[in-house]
């Protein structure tokens, strides 16, 4: 793997992505409701800071994964199709140095929309909050914001890592359901599956509780949003932790992909 | 005798899908395949002989079922082996966001090479395949024939000892492949080893130093040029004429020739060189009109015809014979 390959390959994946009009509309299109959500405070009954703090905050989660599926999916599975590839590959670069690319030229814009609107965010809020609440308070929820919208990007990494490893097997449309039905699944099954495993049903059915447990990925850890919309106090270890837990599924994540795309004929 | 391209008992099957209805596909059988330093190679046969498959995988873009393919003894498909490769793919397609001259750039960062000799480097290849004025276009906005001088310069732009071009003129107007001959030509002179395939054989194939002429993923020769044409050539005579025939057209099938009707009262026969005095004398003496005689060159093509159907009867016989042994 070369580090000065992956970033080239990354920018023209960048370059190719920021042409992409419907990026500026969903872009747009989540700024507005969120700063509609400030301005015409919708319950309208003194709640509205938790109020736009949740609407923001899930509308956040809801644009990174529509983006992150929208720019992933297609990412590679169209460079085959349009054989942009072939050109590409004969240079003297690895497969893994365009996996990379590819998955880190995406998530470049994933990161960039996901943070021009926690900025917004953080301003809105800012605004929302009484003006005689001590300064380090006001870091606090702020913070939290952006404790939040950090997670919200690598659970959009992880759902990145789990496309690119299906693309090129897969068309877009089935890669969309199995991708879908996994993040379902890593998002209810978990509880579901620590009751199976205290349950012990039989041996065979704890193992299994086991390995799922490891495999799927566990999205609920990612979603710390109630918790910030209620102001409750939130652990930075907790973040950190997720944060690596994050990094480390997709860390395994490409690596398999990589073995997967290396066999696969062009 | 330096070796640029070799193949060792190359095998590919595609695992049947789609296409070909389950049915696995043997698309290269046994090819060995070899390509000397210097050579101007044309790798010939006709659509879906297989010619892609064994490119592909000189690129690494396929893998073989079995046999191995080397690049100037590095394995083939490797970044080491890849490095001294210029590849043009059969279905060329480019960023069509992408400028020209960036786009090049972009390919040619990949060798690790400077940016102000890119930047030479870049204006040079643009000029040898008489794009310069196109260097700030969009792909988009480039012709077909441009498109294909463009993939020429992506596969030079590094200056690799080897090119790898496929379906190198396909798809080309005359004038678009007289360009692309003369570039091939051009690199040839220095010194630069050229492997190409086509599923037509056109004028471009006169320019080969060795030509392979592959069929149903069989290597069925792999000679010299001259090994091709020496043949027969020069052997016939083509004679079109015209005026009123009938009496003539009788005696020349007494004499066993074969008579192309060309169009309304204008025929062709092709006759030994030899018999040319004789049948010259007699169209004058049956007050014939003589349209036209030019020496019959045996073409690539009849090559290829010939070559496939001597093994169509060489196979037959092996059934014939395998079906006498089994009675
Ligand atoms: N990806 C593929 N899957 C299945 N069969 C293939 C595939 N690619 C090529 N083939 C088959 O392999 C044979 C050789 O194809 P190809 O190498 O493209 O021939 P050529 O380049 O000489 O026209 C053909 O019968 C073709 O249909
Ligand atoms: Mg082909």
């Amino acid at each position: 793997m070369s580090i000065r390959n992956i970033i080239r390959i990354a920018s023209i994946t960048f370059e190719e992505n920021y042409r992409k009009k419907f990026l500026y509309i969903l872009l747009f299109l989540s700024g507005l409701l969120m700063v509609s959500a400030f301005l015409f405070d919708p319950f309208n009954m003194g709640q509205q800071l938790p109020v736009v703090k949740d609407i923001c905050l899930t509308g956040l989660g809801f644009f990174g994964l529509i983006l992150t599926f929208a720019l992933f999916l297609t990412a590679i599975p169209n460079e085959i199709e349009k054989k942009t590839i072939y050109p590409l590959l004969s240079k003297p670069i690895n497969r893994s140095d365009y996996l990379w690319g590819k998955y880190l030229g995406n998530m470049a814009m994933v990161f960039i929309n996901v943070f021009v609107l926690t900025i917004e965010i953080i301003f809105l809020i800012n605004k929302l909050l009484p003006a005689d609440v001590t300064m380090a308070h006001r870091m606090t929820e702020l913070n939290t914001i952006f404790w939040t919208a950090s997670l919200i990007f690598v659970e959009c990494g992880v759902v990145g890592s789990i496309i690119i490893l299906f693309s090129p097997f897969m068309s877009y449309p089935v890669n969309l359901v199995l991708t879908m039905l996994l993040y379902i699944t890593g998002n209810v099954s978990q509880g579901y599956i620590n009751y199976l495993s205290a349950e012990k049903l039989t041996s065979f059915g704890a193992g299994l509780s086991i390995i799922l447990k490891f495999i799927l990925p566990n999205f609920e850890y990612f979603h710390i949003k109630n918790s910030v919309v209620h102001s409750y106090i939130i652990d930075p270890k907790y973040v950190f932790g997720t944060f690596t837990y994050g990094i480390i599924y997709i860390l395994i994540v490409m690596f398999l992909a990589d073995i997967l795309f290396q066999r696969r004929d062009l | 005798m330096e070796i640029a391209i070799k193949t060792e008992n190359l095998v590919k099957i595609y695992p049947g899908k789609g296409k070909s209805r389950g049915k696995p596909v043997k698309a290269l059988v046994d090819l060995n395949l070899q390509v000397k330093v210097g050579d101007i190679y044309g790798f010939i046969g006709p659509n879906g002989a297989g010619k892609t498959t064994c490119i592909k995988t000189l690129m690494g873009l396929i893998r073989p079922t079995s046999g191995k393919a080397f690049i100037f003894d590095m394995v083939a498909g490797t970044v080491e082996a890849k490095k001294k490769v210029g590849y043009l793919s059969e279905v060329a397609y480019y960023y069509p966001f992408m400028e020209v001259g960036k786009l090049l750039d972009f390919y040619c960062s990949f060798y690790n090479i400077p940016r102000a000799k890119r930047k030479k480097k870049i204006t040079e290849v643009l000029g040898l395949v008489k794009l310069s004025n196109k260097t700030n276009a969009r792909m988009s906005e480039l012709s077909k024939g441009m498109m294909q001088r463009f993939g020429i310069a992506q596969a030079i732009i590094a200056d690799p000892p080897l090119l790898i071009l496929d379906e190198l003129t396909s798809g080309l107007d005359p004038i678009a492949q007289k360009e692309v001959k003369d570039i091939i030509l051009d690199l040839k002179k220095r010194g630069k080893t050229i492997f190409f395939s086509s599923h037509v054989m056109t004028e471009v194939e006169k320019i080969c130093d060795q030509i392979g002429i592959i069929n149903q993923g069989v290597m069925l020769k792999s000679a010299g040029l001259e090994d091709f044409l020496k043949e027969e050539s020069g052997a016939f005579t083509r004679i079109v004429f015209g005026g009123k025939p009938d009496k003539l057209l009788e005696s020349f099938k007494e004499k066993g020739l074969e008579i192309d009707n060309v169009s309304t009262g204008i025929f062709a026969v092709v006759v030994p060189d030899n018999d040319v005095g004789e049948i010259i004398d007699t169209l004058r003496n049956e007050k014939g009109n003589i349209i036209e005689i030019k020496p019959r060159r045996f073409s690539l093509e009849d090559a290829f015809f010939k070559l496939v159907k001597e093994r169509d009867e060489k196979q037959q016989k092996g059934s014939e014979i395998k079906e006498k042994q089994e009675v």
